[in-house]
Order: C-alpha cells, then sequence, then structure tokens
C-alpha cells in the first residue's frame, strides 16, 4: 500500500499575542505509516496538534484532515482519533461511562465501548471513578478513547508519559500494527528514543519552525558521518588524512575518528602509500545525535531571546 | 441534524452521571414542595391577626410558588457547573474533540438543562400549591386551579426556572469560573434588589421592574403585580437577556483555543 499524505500542516502559523508558537509550519503524515512529531519542549507541538484537531484556530495557514477541518466533522471520532492531554478525561465519571457518553454523541455502537476497553486492557476496572486511576491507566484510556470510532487517523500527543516500560513496549506495539492496518499514526514526544524505533518518519520542529523531515534513516545521513580506522602506520596515515583536509577529532592507541573524509577517500590513501588498513568503519552518529544537533541550535536561539 | 440528537443524548447521559445534578433537583423539589406547605401553614396562623389591607391583598398563588422564586438559587450551581467544572478540569478539550462544533454543543447543552428542569419546575409547582391548598385550611384563601392565569402561571414557572438555569448556564459560559459566575449570578437575583432599594437615587428605582427577581415575581402572579411588568412583557424581557448572554458566552468560546 502507498502512503497518501492524509494528515496535511501547510504553511500553518498560531500566535498567541506576542508570542509566535507556530511559524510557518508545513508537512504532512501519511497513511499506512507512524510519524513521529519530535522537537523540544515548548517547541509548539502540542500547539500544531490541537490545530489539526480544531481545538484551536490558525492565524493562518490550514491544517487538515483528507482535506478537511475537523471542525466541519458531523462525527468526528469515526475519523479522527485523538488522545492529547490526559487532563480531558473527566475525573469524577467512570471510565465506561465516559466512553459511553463520546460513543453516544457520535453514534458509535455502545458495543464498541466493551471492545476498545478490552482491547487496551482496563475492562476489569472500567468502573471506577477516573480520579482512582493511575497515570499509566489514564494513559490507556486515553487511547481507548482514540480508538473508540475505529478511525482511520490516530494523534496522540506525548502517549508515553508516565507508561513503565511495559506500558511503552505495548503501546510501541499498538502503533505499529495501528499502522500496518493502514492507518495513518502521529505521534509526538520530546525524546526521541521513544519513537524511533516505532516511527516510519520524523517530522523535527524547534521554535515553531521545521528543521527536518524524512525517514528515519534519512535523518540521521544529513549529519556529516565520521570514519574511523586503525592501521598499521596510524601517525603517517593521519598525516596524509591532514593533507587532503580532513581533521581528526580523535586519536587512541589503536583508533584513529577523522570528520571531513569518506571511507572511500581514506581507504585510496592507505592503499597508496602501501599502509596496511587493519579496521575502517564509517560511524553513523545515532538517531539522537541528529536529533540533538537539529535542536540544539533552536534550544540555544530561545534561552538567548 | 441527526448529529445533534446524538450530542443532547450525550449531554444528557453526562448530566446524569453526576450525583450532584440529582442533590440540587431533590434541594429544589423540597425547597419548592416545602415552602407552599410552610406558608400555608403560616398563613392559617397568622390569618386571624393580619391587617386588613394584608388580607385584601392576599395573592394565595404567589404566596404558595415563593420557594419556586427560590429556585434559581437551588439549581444556580448546577447550571454553572455544568460547562464551568468542563472548563476547570480541562475535560472540555475531550468534549470539543468529539463534538468540534462549540455552537451545537452550547444548543445540546440548553436543551438538556432547560427542558427537563422547565417540566421539573411545573410538577413542584403543582406539588407546591397542593401543598398551600392542604395546610392553609381556609377555604376562601386556597389557590383554586379553575381560576383565571392560574394555569398560566403554572406552566410559566417552569418556563421562569429553565430560563433562569440557562441564564446562570450562559454566565458560566462567559465567565468560565464556578465561584465568580455562580457568586455574580445569585448577586443579581438576591443582592442587586437589595442594594437598589437602599440608593438613594430616585431614577434607580424606575429600573426596579426590568430586573431578573422582579421579572420572576411579574411571571409567577396570576395578576399583575404592583410596579411590575405585565407578565408577557416579563417573559420576553428575561428570554431576551438569556438569549444576548448566551450568544455572548458562544462568541466567546468560539474565539478561545484550548
Amino acid at each position: 500500500m502507498t502512503p497518501i499524505p492524509v494528515i496535511e500542516v501547510s504553511r500553518l502559523t498560531k500566535r498567541f499575542g506576542d508570542l509566535v508558537a507556530v511559524d510557518g509550519l508545513e508537512f504532512s503524515a501519511s497513511s499506512g505509516e507512524v510519524t513521529g512529531f519530535l522537537g523540544p519542549n515548548g517547541s509548539g507541538k502540542s500547539t500544531t496538534l490541537r490545530a489539526i484537531v480544531g481545538l484551536n484556530l490558525p492565524t493562518s495557514g490550514t491544517a487538515t484532515v483528507n482535506g478537511v477541518n475537523y471542525r466541519d466533522l458531523a462525527y468526528p471520532l469515526r475519523h479522527v482519533g485523538a488522545f492529547l492531554d490526559p487532563k480531558s478525561l473527566p475525573k469524577r465519571l467512570r471510565a465506561r461511562t465516559y466512553l459511553r457518553i463520546l460513543a453516544t454523541s457520535n453514534d458509535i455502537a455502545r458495543s464498541r465501548v466493551e471492545e476498545v476497553l478490552d482491547f487496551v486492557g482496563i475492562a476489569s476496572v472500567a468502573n471506577k471513578r477516573i480520579d482512582e486511576f493511575s497515570l499509566g491507566m489514564a494513559q490507556r484510556l486515553g487511547i481507548a478513547v482514540a480508538l473508540l470510532g475505529d478511525p482511520e487517523v490516530l494523534i496522540f500527543d506525548e502517549p508515553m508519559n508516565g507508561l513503565d516500560p511495559d506500558g511503552i513496549r505495548w503501546i510501541r506495539q499498538v502503533f505499529s500494527s495501528l499502522a500496518v492496518e493502514g492507518r495513518t499514526v502521529l505521534v509526538s514526544s520530546h525524546l526521541i528514543n521513544e519513537v524511533a524505533t516505532v516511527a516510519h518518519r520524523v517530522v523535527v520542529i524547534g521554535r515553531g519552525r521545521l528543521l527536518a523531515q524524512g525517514t528515519v534513516d534519512e535523518l540521521t545521513v544529513r549529519i556529516d558521518a565520521a570514519v574511523a580506522f586503525s592501521s598499521h602506520d596510524n601517525e603517517g596515515l593521519v598525516a596524509l588524512v591532514r593533507g587532503r583536509g580532513g581533521t581528526v577529532t580523535r586519536s587512541e592507541e589503536n583508533s584513529v575518528t577523522v570528520l571531513g573524509l569518506d571511507a572511500d577517500t581514506i581507504g585510496q590513501l592507505a592503499m597508496e602509500a602501501r599502509i596496511v588498513l587493519t579496521q575502517l568503519v564509517t560511524l553513523r552518529d545515532s538517531l539522537e545525535d541528529s536529533y540533538f544537533e537539529l535542536t540544539e541550535q533552536s534550544l540555544d536561539f530561545s534561552v538567548g531571546h | 441534524m441527526g448529529s445533534l440528537v446524538s450530542i443532547v443524548r450525550a449531554e444528557w447521559l453526562k448530566l446524569r452521571s453526576y450525583r450532584s445534578a440529582f442533590v440540587s433537583l431533590a434541594v429544589f423539589v423540597a425547597l419548592g414542595a416545602g415552602f407552599g406547605a410552610l406558608t400555608g401553614w403560616g398563613t392559617h396562623h397568622a390569618w386571624a391577626t393580619m391587617a386588613p389591607v394584608s388580607r385584601a391583598t392576599f395573592d394565595p398563588l404567589a404566596t404558595s410558588l415563593s420557594g419556586i422564586a427560590l429556585g434559581p438559587i437551588a439549581l444556580g450551581g448546577l447550571a454553572v457547573g455544568f460547562i464551568t467544572n468542563e472548563f476547570a478540569t480541562g475535560h472540555l478539550q475531550g468534549t470539543l474533540l468529539a463534538v468540534p462544533n462549540r455552537t451545537r454543543l452550547v444548543l445540546s447543552k440548553i436543551v438538556v438543562l432547560g427542558v427537563p428542569v422547565a417540566l421539573f419546575a411545573i410538577l413542584t409547582s403543582f406539588a407546591a400549591v397542593l401543598a398551600f391548598n392542604a395546610t392553609i385550611d381556609l377555604a376562601h384563601e386556597r389557590v383554586v386551579f379553575a381560576h383565571p392565569g392560574v394555569t398560566r402561571s403554572l406552566v410559566l414557572a417552569g418556563l421562569y426556572i429553565a430560563l433562569a438555569v440557562v441564564f446562570a448556564f450562559a454566565m458560566g459560559l462567559l465567565l468560565r469560573k464556578t465561584a465568580l459566575a455562580l457568586s455574580l449570578f445569585i448577586g443579581i437575583y438576591l443582592a442587586v434588589p437589595i442594594i437598589v432599594q437602599l440608593l438613594p437615587w430616585h431614577w434607580v428605582r424606575v429600573a426596579q421592574p426590568y430586573m431578573i427577581g422582579s421579572l420572576g415575581a411579574s411571571m409567577l402572579s396570576a395578576a399583575t403585580p404592583a410596579d411590575g411588568l405585565n407578565v408577557w412583557v416579563a417573559t420576553g424581557l428575561f428570554t431576551v437577556y438569556t438569549v444576548v448572554l448566551t450568544s455572548l458566552g458562544v462568541v466567546r468560546l468560539l474565539r478561545t483555543s484550548l
């Protein structure tokens, strides 16, 4: 199944008074994929997600699902399931009652309430009041809320918050299987490792602007990769590398790390000088390094601002 | 409009899920019927010593419904809280995800509050009159249902309470803080008429009949009260106040980012 852009954010700008929370943001999330929506705290992720589901109106630009504004959907829960904030759960109601109220409001069969309660594993406590729930149980209820209308589009804001490792593993499996079913899944996080293993694509923002978007691999390659080598004559090879404009970033007894030259060039240099290479590796930066590198600038800027 | 019906049903389910809703209604019924019995009993005992003027102007219907006139105070908390609680807890966000059309949401909440409350108020008014008649024990001062204007007043009691409840709800919608909206609402009912009486300027008293508390007196009497408005003018005016306040609340809600 070819991914088709479903959630489309186009030149989205949202100002609150003087504060520009989102600034000309442009990205999309496609069907059959989990899209990771990344950025430091305060970078405008929540504002963007809220614009997509009609909780705030853009100052300019658009945020649509299947080309439609969320506010124009008569039965929104059947198309888009979103869980943005555990505070949006009514604490004084019982979990089952709340799901029934939501189902009623969107003409969703009542049997669906029991299905999602079973699916997220809180059926046995569904008659408790929500204020008796732990944060982890509340997150599970939130996922039940999002899945209630069996929607093709799912949006979650920091869904791993408050989950234990088991819960995080479970939620990743849920996201993957939803994408496999052809749904569009948009998941925000300020921690890249939370979504790196599950996201097909990532969108990185900082200070309300798009910093990067692409597959996890593309994002990693963007960053200048380092090359490490060891040889029978490290000193000689280092001299040659410097002569070609490479920068030695680390030099240990057995291994030298170089920036600015690729493995191919270094291998060529070694062969020409008849130096025996015992190791030659391109060090791919971890996604986390790329993420830090991307967002650091936006953070620095905000601190100095 | 299929979805409007669904939203009304959902809001009804929500309202019924809160125990405080039943408590407020119980207080209202007890207040309405209880005042009916109390005023009947009190009048029965005071009749012999009452001044001739008081006897001549005695209005059995208005007296029996004096508990209903206080009804807005019993139900104001329920009405204000039906929207301010959602603002206070953040629950409104969840509601708006399910119902993004905010005008429809407000309309549904008004229907869910107003219609049952109106029916309850009509029944409670009947109960109040029956209790009054049973305790007054003076055949000539009982409320006679067949008299002109009596049935009308009992139905208008329902409308009056419904309008008051929607007015309180609209105040909550506009102000969003439970304590602020509720104290202002009760202030308008109880404090403003007293303050107006105390003010030295004569012209302020001209405004008295147009105030919400006085409108209630006009709507609940079989005859137009002295220095009060005609019943239909009062009903219309209260409706206008409520519609205007609700519209302001809706406009503010439509402009808000959540």
